[in-house]
């Protein structure tokens, strides 16, 4: 199901304008096929038409926060075992060590650098796919 | 006793000197009682010497003029009987009778007076015998004979006349053996006196000598004893000076510690609790006497006792429950052996209140870098030309505006790396840190700043084995791209910039080398302070925050390292060093962070 390139993700934030610039770096300097959601529920309902690679979520959301959203992920058949990047600026020993054992992959900081977004993306991934390959027999 | 010691303190009360039992003065005062009363001896025989001289000298004085006096009378006697003999009518034989008559009288008296001493009677009796046949011969011629008749007269006249001489002879016979013998009598009373006089003079100077002796004596030892007197007063008045002092050191010893908000316990070397203050109550649950006795352990679980440590840890009290408490420990020596002060402080509200600190900076660091995310990623994508060629004017004005919020990022980022360095205290967890690794992911995070500022950086591997550090690596990656960043920003195109790895037996050092201008006199002692700025005058190189080197420093502190710099060098530019102690055993090897930390700090500074 997961091909080894990385073209589709499903990126949900609060925040109109980092999404706006966000979803902007990813398409335009990354190539992505970026799926964007204002929150998590509009997420969940867009999973229906757009199979994800990739999640990439804001943490601090009002409603459904981040984990929420991955937690509700977690749930779908389609999205159970989807890799998920949180996106913060809390990013404070502890809380990285909270948010990797919620399932996430890793965690990007906020204020990230909307050019160098695509390359860490695509870096994390790569990581996440050796890991992948290591583990499976 | 205190208050009547002023009294006491100038001469010793009545009862003292009732008691005093000196013998010396009492046998001076009792040979002084006796010479008076040899004195008084001696006087007495003086005036009964004088007195009996005086009554002998007037007794022998009468007895002269008695015998003058018999003399003169019979001498008028034989006058008048011469001139009866002579037919003398004035001269009657009455008168002669009568004459007679005295001169018996006269010899009766002077009888008398000699009749109590028989050596004087003897004497008298000289005279007195031969007067009596002559006062008859008397009597016998005015009896018988005429007067005028000298024919008749002449036989007894010639026999008064032939016993004249020896009458008058024994009259100055006794007159001057009279008078010698008063004379001698005179001069023994003298001597007698004289010796008197002298034993008396002698005894009363004695009298008087013994006297200033004993006064003396008693002077002396009531001065003595005064002084002794004194000595005490004075010795009980210091000694009650210091009680007094003791007792106030205690009252504020005392005060001090029964008033203390902290718990403070003296603890033995076997750690049992000596002694603890009235706020263990309150803290501990349990009063001061009920801890006393108890370990130490029952209190601070994983209390270690070791002199001069500060840390956190839970406390127990009384009844099980916990709270947070700082603990510290002081070392001492009490009688029996090493002892430790230990002082329990409450700080369940001074965590609360870091507690409300860490998640206001928390939340404020994400209020901040929320709407700076936007910025910097809409202005970066422009500026980028991702959305499309600019014209020139604006194409120069979004590069001020991304480069602007660059700098706000930075600072926001520094400043909230800042007060999270402050308050955290205790430490992230520690792990294995390959050194190299470390390097090479600094490396690879400055390659485009480098490119951008024609650099060269290079690493120079001095050791040849693995080294390994206790850090964090995340921690140690930043210090290490500040340090590389600065270099970087300091040389000139075309420069070089070096990495070296280094070490001995106990920690590792590694150097970021540049062949820049080095760093200027003024600036160095401020260079690890927080918003410090070398004054170039270059733009370029002002840029920034001033915290990067005061965030390196204390990140390498609480690493338990060093960072020192050299500047200028021989051959021109910087040395930046850091010496962090090896890790021989750690926890767990640490994971790659680099997408995290590129994340959190990004360095790429398109100029």
């Amino acid at each position: 199901m997961q091909s080894d390139m990385l073209t589709k993700i499903l990126y949900v934030d609060d925040d109109d304008d980092i999404r706006t610039v966000a979803v902007f770096a990813l398409e335009a300097v990354g190539g992505f096929e970026v799926a964007a959601c204002a929150s998590g529920r509009e997420a969940l309902a867009r999973t229906v038409d757009f199979a994800p690679q990739l999640l990439l979520l804001d943490v601090m959301m009002p409603d459904m926060d981040g984990p929420a959203t991955l937690a509700a992920f977690r749930r779908v058949a389609a999205t159970a075992s989807t890799p998920a990047i949180f996106m913060t600026a809390k990013v404070q020993r502890t809380e990285v060590d909270r948010f990797l054992s919620l399932g996430a992959i890793d965690v990007i900081a906020k204020p990230f650098d909307p050019m160098a977004l695509p390359g860490t993306i695509r870096a994390i991934w790569e990581r996440f796919r050796c890991s992948i390959a290591d583990t499976t027999p | 006793m205190a208050s009547g010691s002023t009294n006491r303190e100038t001469s010793p009360p009545a009862s003292v000197l009732r008691s005093m039992r000196n013998r010396q003065i009492w046998a001076l005062m009792l040979g002084e009682l006796l010479l008076f009363a040899v004195a008084g001896h001696l006087s007495f025989r003086l005036v009964a010497e004088a007195r009996a001289s005086r009554a002998w000298v007037e007794h022998s004085h009468e007895v002269l003029h008695a015998l003058a006096d018999l003399r003169l009378t019979v001498a008028r006697l034989s006058a008048w009987t011469l001139y009866f003999v002579n037919g003398d009518e004035s001269i009657t034989a009455s008168r002669i009778r009568g004459e007679l008559g005295r001169v018996q009288g006269k010899l009766d008296a002077l009888r008398g007076l000699v009749a109590d001493d028989p050596a004087q009677r003897e004497r008298v009796l000289k005279i007195t015998e031969p007067l009596g046949p002559r006062l008859d011969l008397h009597r016998h011629l005015v009896d018988r004979v005429a007067p005028g008749d000298m024919a008749a007269a002449q036989p007894i006249v010639r026999a008064l006349g032939r016993g004249a001489d020896p009458v008058r002879a024994s009259f100055a016979e006794l007159a001057t053996s009279e008078r010698d013998k008063l004379a001698a009598r005179n001069a023994a009373s003298e001597a007698t006196m004289q010796r008197l006089l002298v034993l008396l003079l002698a005894v009363f100077a004695a009298a008087l000598l013994f006297g200033v002796l004993a006064t003396l004596q008693f002077l002396y030892r009531l001065r003595l004893q005064n002084t002794r007197w004194r000595e005490l007063a004075q010795a009980n008045a210091e000694i009650a000076r210091q009680h007094e002092a003791v007792r106030r050191t205690t009252r504020r010893l005392d005060a001090v510690l029964d008033n203390a908000h902290d718990v403070i316990m003296l603890v033995s070397g076997d750690l049992k609790v000596v002694m603890a203050n009235e706020a263990s109550a309150a803290l501990l649950g349990a009063s001061s006497g009920d801890v006393v006795g108890r370990s130490i352990t029952e209190f601070l679980p994983s209390f270690e006792a070791a002199e001069g440590r500060i840390w956190l840890q839970q406390a127990l009290r009384a009844d099980g429950t916990e709270f947070s408490a700082e603990i510290s420990v002081g070392g001492c020596q009490l009688e029996d052996g090493p002892a430790f002060v230990c002082i329990i402080r409450d700080v369940t509200e001074r965590q609360k209140l870091e507690q409300l600190k860490d998640d206001f900076v928390s939340t404020v660091s994400h209020e901040l870098r929320t709407p700076l995310t936007s910025i910097r990623g809409s202005v970066g994508l422009v500026a980028s030309g991702a959305a499309g060629d600019l014209p020139v004017k604006a194409r120069d004005l979004i590069e001020i505006a991304h480069k602007n919020s660059q700098q706000l990022i930075e600072l926001v980022n520094d400043l909230l790396d800042i007060q999270k360095l402050d308050a955290d205290r205790a430490g992230s967890g520690r792990e294995r840190v390959d050194v190299r690794r470390l390097v090479g992911s600094v490396v690879d995070a400055c390659r485009e700043l480098a490119r951008q500022a024609q650099v060269e950086m290079s690493i120079e591997d001095g050791s040849g084995r693995p080294i390994d550090v206790a850090g964090e690596f995340g921690r140690l990656q930043q210090v290490l791209i500040n340090l590389v960043s600065n270099a970087i920003k300091f040389s000139d195109q075309g420069g070089r910039v070096v990495l070296s790895i280094a070490g001995d037996e106990t920690h590792a050092v590694l150097a970021v080398r540049d062949f820049g201008p080095g760093i200027p006199d003024e600036f160095r002692p401020r260079i690890f302070g927080r918003f410090a700025r070398a004054e170039t005058g270059d733009a370029r190189r002002t840029r920034g925050t001033g915290l990067g080197l005061s965030i390196v420093k204390a990140i390498v502190e609480r690493h338990d390292g060093e960072v020192g710099f050299d500047s200028p060098l021989p051959d021109g530019g910087s040395r930046f060093w850091l010496r962090l102690p090896l890790q021989a055993a750690a926890a767990q090897p640490a994971d790659d962070r680099s997408s995290f930390a590129v994340g959190e700090h990004p360095i790429v500074v398109p100029t």
